[in-house]
């Protein structure tokens, strides 16, 4: 049930998707994943056409699915590795967030939609990616944590990699 | 007094001046083969590439089941030329360049669509699905009574054919049948259809990425370089050692230390290449569920390459059908000399659990696309190998002669077994892929600067 919201869990809840944007500029990346619960559902569709999005992880493609905390690590694990020639150097990124709208609220649940714009800046290019973002949100032991981002990107193009640090 | 005009496209002046054979050290018994770097950055060249390659033999274009129904449309490319590709109302696939034939407007502006007519916008020429002009402004008053309006068809692609699904167009009239030009290779592409009796589908969401390099290194890093994963890959390998522990994760197929594993690599002529090496974890794949059936249909060796044998296969220019760690359609095209696009297409059997299906798109999706944790690993590769052919002087030369000295000219044992013709095999990492591929180009190249005609 819709509980009005308080100005408080406003700022509580937005300032858990800001966070999380900034830590990722600052490469803090414990401190990012902590954001997450550990049945995180990570989602970012594909284009089907110039506005349709596909609609069903299971039988379509999706640019990103993985569903539990384990897997959000193994990225991480990778990105930082120093292994891997697309994030070694990382690039400089700085997410705007933005459009912020809370579209349910319970008391311990959320739903907070909102619009994204990364700069990226690697090895002398600089580009962006850009979309929404819908996040459902729950409250752990008092903290509000991410349990689904749902991502789209506006982009038709990757260039050269699109990783969760660009999201 | 003005010279007098050129009477021959700007782009045969160049290849007269560029010595093409210059640019490759050829000496495979020796066990030695070095390429110029400036193949890769050299605008000159790509101007030739674009025309004598892509504009002038077999290219793939799209799979036929992009075009599920009678009047469905996609648009796509043959290098730069815009074409789009059409199911025409007898089932039959046309493709055309995608340009009205009055003022060269593009016809069809979406990815997709259906429809029995292209009416262009700008001035109301419409066309029908067989590239028919049915309707035109004012003929009556604006051309003589000689005209007809057969003389502004759409012009189509001259050639356009399909290998079990997978459709190849050539602009060039002058081209072998698809299948001769597929030789060998074929037999990779036959191991894939035969996996299922209903027929492939591609999944719905297509996905590109570009990378800042020549269009040839994503063709060569695909065509068979063996020598790669363990070193660009090394992240994904990692993460897929992180999960063998996982309950219940679906696991990653493991091509870590293929050199350590029973395979090859294959060189089918015309510049198709191919590698394989039997798989340690089978098991993972979606379609080892099936290898009971297809051993009752094909016999044990033929369920087993089809099952649980890494293949990846390449089709001279722009095609790479891999059916290995995930099975998909990887499909590329210069945009200029150093920026290349990749489109990939997820590969389905159109009747599968829905098991195998969430198998099979997590594996895709883990590794390739610009948004996996493989593609863009090759794709930074991709971009340093660009950065690093850069400048003027031709110093910069590539050492691609792994396995030369040892290669197999025509069938090895393998081969030889299972019927399949061969220009020439290695031990994994053969860096001879590399060398027939630029034979192709070569090919290809001096018949035009040569000015033959086939």
């Amino acid at each position: 049930m819709t509980m009005p919201l308080t100005f408080e869990a406003f700022q509580q809840l937005t300032g858990v998707i800001r966070e999380q944007a900034i830590a990722l500029d600052e490469q803090r990346w414990d401190d990012w994943q902590s954001f997450y619960t550990d049945d995180i559902v990570f989602w970012l569709p594909a284009w089907v056409d110039e506005h349709t999005l596909t609609s069903d992880p299971f039988n379509e493609v999706s640019m990103i699915y993985f569903a539990g905390k384990a897997a959000l690590s193994d990225r991480v694990w990778r990105f930082i590795s120093g292994t891997s020639p697309a994030s070694t150097p990382l690039p400089r990124t700085s997410h705007l967030i933005g459009s912020d709208l809370v579209e349910s609220f319970t008391g311990d649940h959320a739903v907070v939609n909102c619009r994204w714009h990364t700069t990226v800046v690697r090895n002398g290019r600089t580009w962006f990616y850009a979309g929404s973002c819908r996040y459902t949100l729950r409250l752990e032991a008092g903290n509000w944590r991410i349990a689904e981002r749902y991502i789209t990107l506006t982009n038709d193009q990757i260039e050269t990699a699109l990783d969760i640090y660009h999201l | 007094m003005n010279a007098p005009m050129k009477s021959r496209r700007y782009q045969d002046a160049e290849s007269e001046m560029l010595d093409l054979d210059a640019l490759f050290d050829r000496r495979p018994d020796e066990g030695i083969y070095r390429v110029d770097r400036s193949i890769y950055t050299d605008p000159a060249i790509l101007a030739l590439e674009i025309r004598h390659i892509f504009e002038g033999s077999w290219v793939f274009i799209c799979h036929e089941s992009q075009l599920p129904n009678p009047y469905d449309f996609i648009t796509t490319s043959i290098g730069l030329r815009p074409i789009f590709v059409q199911r025409d109302g007898s089932g039959q696939i046309n493709a055309f360049i995608n340009a009205c034939t009055h003022r060269g407007a593009q016809l069809c502006r979406t990815a997709q669509g259906n429809r029995k007519f292209h009416a262009c916008t700008y001035h109301g020429w419409t066309f029908d699905a067989a590239g028919k002009a049915i309707w035109l402004q004012r003929t009556e008053q604006g051309y003589s009574e000689s005209f007809s309006s057969d003389q502004v068809a759409l012009e189509p692609v001259a050639r356009v054919e399909n290998y079990r699904g997978f459709v190849f167009g050539s602009l060039n009239p002058d081209v072998p049948s698809l299948a001769e030009h597929l030789g060998g290779a074929a037999e990779f592409i036959d191991m894939l259809f035969d996996q299922c009796p209903e027929g492939w589908t591609v999944l719905p969401g297509k996905t590109s990425s570009i990378y800042h390099g020549n269009w040839k290194l994503m063709l060569e890093n695909g065509g068979g370089d063996g020598l790669h994963p363990d070193y660009a890959h090394k992240s994904i390998l990692g993460v897929a050692n992180r999960k063998t522990e996982r309950a219940g994760a679906i696991q990653t197929m493991q091509i870590d230390k293929m050199h350590e594993k029973v395979g090859r690599q294959w060189t089918f002529g015309h510049g198709h290449t191919g590698i394989w090496f039997n798989f340690p974890n089978p098991e993972d794949r979606p379609i080892y569920q099936q290898k009971e059936r297809l051993t009752q249909t094909y016999g044990e060796t033929r369920a087993t390459w089809m099952t649980s044998i890494f293949r990846n296969l390449s089709v001279y220019p722009n095609l790479h059908m891999l059916d290995q760690m995930a099975t998909l359609i990887r499909t590329f095209r210069p945009i200029s000399v150093d920026k290349t696009e990749i489109t990939f297409y997820c590969l389905a059997p159109k009747v599968e659990s829905p098991a195998e299906r969430v198998r099979r798109l997590r594996q895709y999706e883990e590794f390739f696309m610009g948004s996996g944790m493989g593609t863009p690993d090759d794709n930074a590769e991709f971009e340093y190998c660009h950065e690093g052919a850069k400048g003027a002087s031709s110093a910069g030369k590539s050492f691609i002669s792994f396995g030369l000295h040892n290669r197999i000219v025509g069938q090895d044992e393998t081969a030889k077994t299972l019927g399949i013709p061969l220009e020439s095999s290695g031990l994994i990492g053969y860096e001879g892929c590399s060398m027939s591929q630029f034979d192709e180009w070569l090919r290809l190249m001096k018949r035009a600067t040569q000015g033959a005609t086939s």
